[in-house]
């Protein structure tokens, strides 16, 4: 793919035969699957482009001073030439010099209300994964009980319903809540996660708003009672797994070393047949462990509704993506593409989920973003000592606490974070990427370069934008509205309310 | 999809030809998103809606996200619906609604599967979670059932059903999570403070003399577990898979202890094995005399060992070899024979 200038650039544009300046307003041009596009970064709208636009827009962007007409006069009829720069000109790619930049910022979120919470019931885990970021300093942990592995009893209940109370009561005018179960391997709790539902269900009639719970689970302890407790009271589940047997048991190992696959796939099984097409795999793809195809399409095998493939940044060493990783997992991503349109052509489902999110954020617009999450705004997380921090990855980190239940939340850390827009980051403001994205993860840009400032450029943004040209590449060859990409892919007459599969259907399937 | 399969038949009735004209007269640049933002550029204003899915008209359809009026889509999420067809409805003032699923707060006698609504009674779903729910026909039912006639609760006490209360004490439920669980018979078991329990399943942290089929906790000791037993301090098992790091003495059939000495185990990965292992794999240093199938010790494999594949010198020619030393043996062993047959032909002859 050509490296093309992303700033405007001033050119002359022919307007029946009268020159007048004209310059190109921020774009992004790529090829990917065969499909020329053209994004205009103030608008979000993408075009496909033919070869001609693509040269016409080259040549505006590279040689300013020359008439473009007549620079590309030599290899198209002057009418074709003048009908792609009217083209440009009403989907707003050309602009007048004496026109003002238009960077519409997206809108400011002031916070009104925290909408999800993360209560980290535990930091035990019966696992011991090999990039565990939270196994750092295992030595330390009998001084540092919010660490990942250490031995601690877990979050008391008065803490736990002190954090049901705080959610509810600075969630303002918001409706919808959620309430995230988090760890460690949150089902060791399970029995606190018992006693907290029913003060959540008491909480809601009191208010009239809405919590919606759920938990990430390494799948090891989902017991047929865990399940139905877990149906029973509509508790989301992700599932962290790395995909087939070999890779799971040499990355996910249990506590002592032993292999998990065999051991977590019952329970797997069981959860994803009580909630057929709605659990969903989360897989850490390590250094060298970069086969995302087949991590893919081995989980979807396995019967989860999606998959979300997440690359190790930060964490012990020797673990974390490198540069060559990128390079394949991006690879990966572009076949995944192709293989998603071929699905989708197909009536089947693919549900790739760093995919697909970008395929419906693209495909529609709501919004720019400003942010990639919504950590430290609408987002916390609560450790067992009671304390805040803007997400479970910074759990520990004292620069990052944002108070605590007796003295309240710490606002401080919010406003640095507030005023740390895409439009204000230097690495995002040039960014083509930057309304799609929102800047990237938090805490890969704290472990990459020590602040919240700078984005971590060398993995996250580069596989970010390369999945979001798939996006919009997938949108091209598609074209069409398509319900197994837009929509969840369940068929609500073949689940009740809490993703159970009917008798009726379950008899039939 | 019915647009799809439209264009297709109507690719094949013209024979390509609606294809190659329409791409005559292609645009330049093809639009292939929507912007759902107030800026955004040249979008038409929608009317009445037939949406597959979810609105994603543009600028009249803006405000309030979705579908107003008459909408005849799968999911309305509008705030003023009414009326509405669809088979899911979250708009908040939806009365008289014929979905399967209703979510609305003022929901009444609904004929709905599901029914969440906060003051819903007299209903006749399956599933019933409203908070006051009384004499309901529900299978499921969960906060202050009273008169139900449901298979499962959460606050019943003194069941022989599954038992969730933190108080459980001399259960005989077939799963007990309960926080002070003490001499259950239940097959798993999870709770703390577990002992002499005779559960399949035991993660309990302070488990002893256990008969559980597996057991994962940190001090267990003489357990008769027979999958697995991870425990660091465990001596004298007889489980199937030891994983304990002062392994000695074992029965197992796969040890990866490493202290691990007069094992019978089937593979013996432990550093100090010696001399007197039975085990199909030995991978330890001062592997000799062995009677393991495979030696993977970094010792070269002598001709007393009975292994099949020696490892010390990095490559598969140990049959061979051996082989060939009992070729020779048997050579050797045939010229004494031989020799001996002549010495004595000579002596009679002489």
């Amino acid at each position: 793919m050509p490296i093309l200038p992303r700033l405007p650039q001033r050119v002359l544009a022919g307007r029946g035969g009268c020159i007048s300046a004209r310059r190109l307003v921020e774009y992004h041009l790529f090829e990917r699957l065969g499909r020329t596009i053209l994004l205009n970064v103030e608008t979000m709208l993408f075009y496909e482009a033919t070869l001609l636009v693509r040269e016409l827009v080259e040549q505006l962007a590279t040689e300013a001073e020359v008439d473009p007409i007549y620079a590309m006069g030599r290899r198209y009829p002057r009418a074709e030439v003048e009908q792609a720069l009217a083209y440009l000109e009403r989907e707003g790619f050309l602009r007048s010099p004496d026109e003002a930049d238009h960077r519409p910022a997206p809108p400011l979120r002031k916070r009104r209300g925290i909408r999800h919470l993360e209560l980290m019931v535990t930091h035990g885990c019966n696992m011991g994964c090999r990039y565990c970021y939270g196994a750092y300093g295992e030595a330390g942990w009998s001084d540092a009980p919010h660490l990942y592995g250490s031995q601690s009893k877990g979050m008391s209940l008065e803490t736990a319903l002190r954090g049901v109370d705080f959610l509810f009561r600075e969630s303002g005018t918001n409706r919808d809540l959620s309430l995230i179960f988090f760890g460690g391997e949150p089902l060791l709790e399970l029995n606190l996660i018992r006693r907290i539902v029913p003060y959540v269900r008491q909480r809601e009639a009191e208010t009239g708003k809405t919590v919606s719970l759920s938990l990430s689970t390494n799948g090891t302890l989902l017991s047929e009672k865990v399940v139905e407790f877990l149906v029973a009271n509509r508790i989301g589940c992700q599932v962290s797994i790395d995909g087939g047997k070999e890779v799971q048991d040499r990355n996910r190992p249990l506590r002592g070393g032993m292999a998990s696959y065999d051991r977590m796939l019952p329970g797997v099984q069981r959860l994803i047949e009580a909630r057929p097409g709605r659990v969903r795999a989360r897989a850490t793809v390590a250094h060298d462990e970069v086969q995302v195809v087949e991590i893919v399409e081995h989980l979807l095998g396995l019967g989860f509704g999606s998959v979300h493939a997440e690359p190790a940044v930060g964490g012990p060493e020797g673990m974390a993506v490198s540069e060559s990783d990128v390079r394949a997992i991006m690879c990966q991503n572009e076949k995944l593409a192709g293989n998603l349109v071929e699905s989708v052509r197909a009536d089947r489902r693919l549900d790739y989920a760093n995919l697909v999110r970008f395929v419906r954020q693209t495909r529609v617009v709501r919004e720019r973003l400003a942010y990639y999450c919504g950590a430290a705004r609408t987002y916390l997380a609560l450790s067992q000592d009671g304390a805040f921090y803007p997400c479970h990855r910074f759990v520990g980190m004292d620069d990052y606490r944002m108070g605590d239940l007796e003295n309240g939340l710490d606002l401080r850390l919010q406003d640095r974070i507030l005023a740390l827009t895409v439009d204000a980051r230097a690495t995002c403001k040039d960014c083509w990427a930057r309304y799609f994205c929102g800047g990237g993860c938090w805490k890969h840009a704290v472990d990459n370069s020590g602040g919240l400032e700078r984005p971590e450029e060398e993995v996250s943004c580069r596989i970010i934008r390369h999945t979001i040209e798939c996006a919009m590449a997938i949108n091209t060859e598609l074209r069409l509205i398509d319900a197994e990409v837009l929509g969840d892919g369940t068929d609500p007459a073949a689940v009740d309310r809490y993703g159970r599969a009917r008798p009726e259907v379950k008899a039939g399937a | 999809m019915r647009r799809r399969r439209f264009l297709s038949w109507l690719l094949r009735l013209t024979g390509g030809c609606f294809t190659v004209a329409a791409g005559i007269g292609a645009a330049p640049l093809a639009r292939i998103n929507t912007v759902l933002l107030g800026e955004a550029w040249a979008q038409e204003p929608c009317t009445e809606d037939m949406c597959a899915t979810r609105d994603a008209c543009a600028l009249g359809d803006t405000i309030g996200h979705t579908c107003e009026l008459r909408d005849i889509c799968d999911t309305d999420e509008s705030g003023d619906c009414a009326g509405d067809v669809c088979s899911s409805d979250r708009s908040e003032d939806c009365r008289g609604d014929s979905c399967q699923s209703d979510n609305s707060g003022s929901c009444n006698s609904d004929n709905c599967d599901s029914d969440s609504s906060g003051s819903c009674r007299s209903d006749q779903c399956t599933d019933d979670s409203s908070g006051d729910c009384t004499s309901d026909q529900c299978d499921t039912d969960s906060v202050d059932c009273i008169g139900d006639a449901c298979t499962t609760d959460e606050i019943c006490p003194s069941e022989v059903c599954g038992d969730d209360v933190p108080a459980c004490v001399s259960d005989s439920c077939s799963t007990d999570a309960s926080g002070s669980c003490v001499s259950d018979d239940c097959s798993a078991d999870t709770s703390g403070a577990c002992a002499s329990d005779s559960c399949t399943n035991d993660s309990s942290g302070s488990c002893r003399g256990d008969s559980c089929q597996s057991d994962d906790s940190g001090s267990c000791r003489n357990d008769a577990c027979t999958t697995q037993d991870s425990s660091v301090s465990c001596r004298s098992d007889a489980c199937d898979i030891d994983g304990a790091g002062s392994c000695v003495a074992d029965g197992c059939a796969t040890d990866g202890a490493g202290a691990c000495t007069a094992d019978r185990c089937q593979a013996d990965g432990s550093g100090d094995c010696a001399s007197q292992d039975i085990c199909v794999v030995d991978a330890s240093s001062l592997c000799g005399s062995d009677l393991c199938r495979d030696d993977r010790s970094p010792s070269e494999c002598t001709a007393k060992d009975t292994c099949a594949l020696d490892l010390a010198e990095n490559r598969h020619s140990v049959r061979r070899h051996l082989a060939r030393k009992d070729i020779d043996r048997a050579t050797k062993w045939l010229y004494g024979l031989s020799a001996t047959v002549f010495w004595l032909g000579g002596s009679w002859s002489g």
